[in-house]
């Protein structure tokens, strides 16, 4: 699908199409975790904002213009605003080799505070709800 | 009428151009699809297509995130046109985390993420001497997974 639109010209559909996947990603994790709030759980939605800065990266390369676009490059700027005190980690990275393998370590795991999980699920409720009503 | 024949003409060029464009970038996801797929098992593949078509003495980088607590495998593909390339992996500070050169080369690297780690992986085709043929040929990366 995405090659298709990609082939015909029609990137930006694309690209709402992952940042649509993306964000409804982000509504089922985070209305999960509100009856079942594991560290995993957190620890893979905390680590979401490192998604969220390759998404907005990749809208940042359509042009303003598009009413779609910009409203979806709005909501993303408004969950980055909410991911900005999240920590996913970011320690001297370290890495091995055994078997042909590497291993790769660091300081400090992706974590996320009931406060900050709270605010990006409402927002995330807001954003999807209203792309889909 | 030689005016219309020659907009006529202009406009199939143009419309050529357009549509052998488009056919080259669907056969690179072609080639990505048939020949690097079955590379990365018994990883399973990530669906995601990153393959452009490169010349000699260019070079190509995609931004990947590797989650903690999973286990992938990085595949780099080349068009036979290309011969080998050189590539790296390199993480946020700049370090060679793996790399392969086209004289010793490695069509694949596989990692554990103990935490999760953004890293580069940067692709640039060799200058093979002096030619005037310019070959283009597809290079994909490709990445799999398992949990």
């Amino acid at each position: 699908m995405d090659a298709y639109l990609k082939e015909n010209g029609r990137d930006n559909i694309s690209a709402l199409m992952i940042a649509g996947g993306w964000v409804e990603g982000l509504y089922i994790a985070t209305q999960v975790a509100k009856g079942n709030s594991t560290v995993e759980l957190k620890q893979r939605i905390a680590e979401q904002k490192l998604s969220l800065k390759d998404l907005v990266g990749l809208m940042s390369t359509y042009e303003a213009g598009d009413a779609a676009l910009d409203g979806v490059k709005a909501d993303l700027a408004a969950l980055e605003v909410l991911f900005e005190g999240v920590a996913v980690g970011g320690g001297e990275q370290t890495t091995s080799e055994k078997d042909g393998v590497i291993t790769v370590g660091g300081t400090g795991a992706a974590a996320l505070t009931e406060d900050q999980l709270a605010a990006i699920r409402d927002k995330a409720a807001t954003i999807r709800n209203n792309y889909i009503n | 009428m030689s005016i219309l024949r020659t907009i006529t003409m202009n406009a199939a060029l143009a419309g050529l151009a357009l549509l052998s464009t488009s056919t080259v970038a669907a056969q690179c996801k072609a080639f990505a699809k048939n020949k690097c797929v079955p590379e990365l098992a018994p990883y399973k593949f990530n669906e995601t297509f990153n393959a452009a078509q490169l010349a000699p003495g260019e070079e190509a980088e995609v931004n990947l995130t590797f989650y903690s607590g999973q286990e992938y495998r990085v595949a780099v593909c080349v068009h036979p046109i290309l011969g080998e390339v050189n590539w790296k992996l390199v993480d946020v500070n700049n370090k060679i985390v793996f790399e392969s050169l086209a004289d010793s080369p490695k069509h694949h690297c596989d990692l554990k993420a103990e935490s999760t780690a953004q890293m580069r992986v940067v692709v640039w085709v060799p200058n093979k001497g002096s030619s005037d043929m310019v070959h283009v040929g597809c290079v994909a990366i490709m990445v799999g997974f398992k949990e």
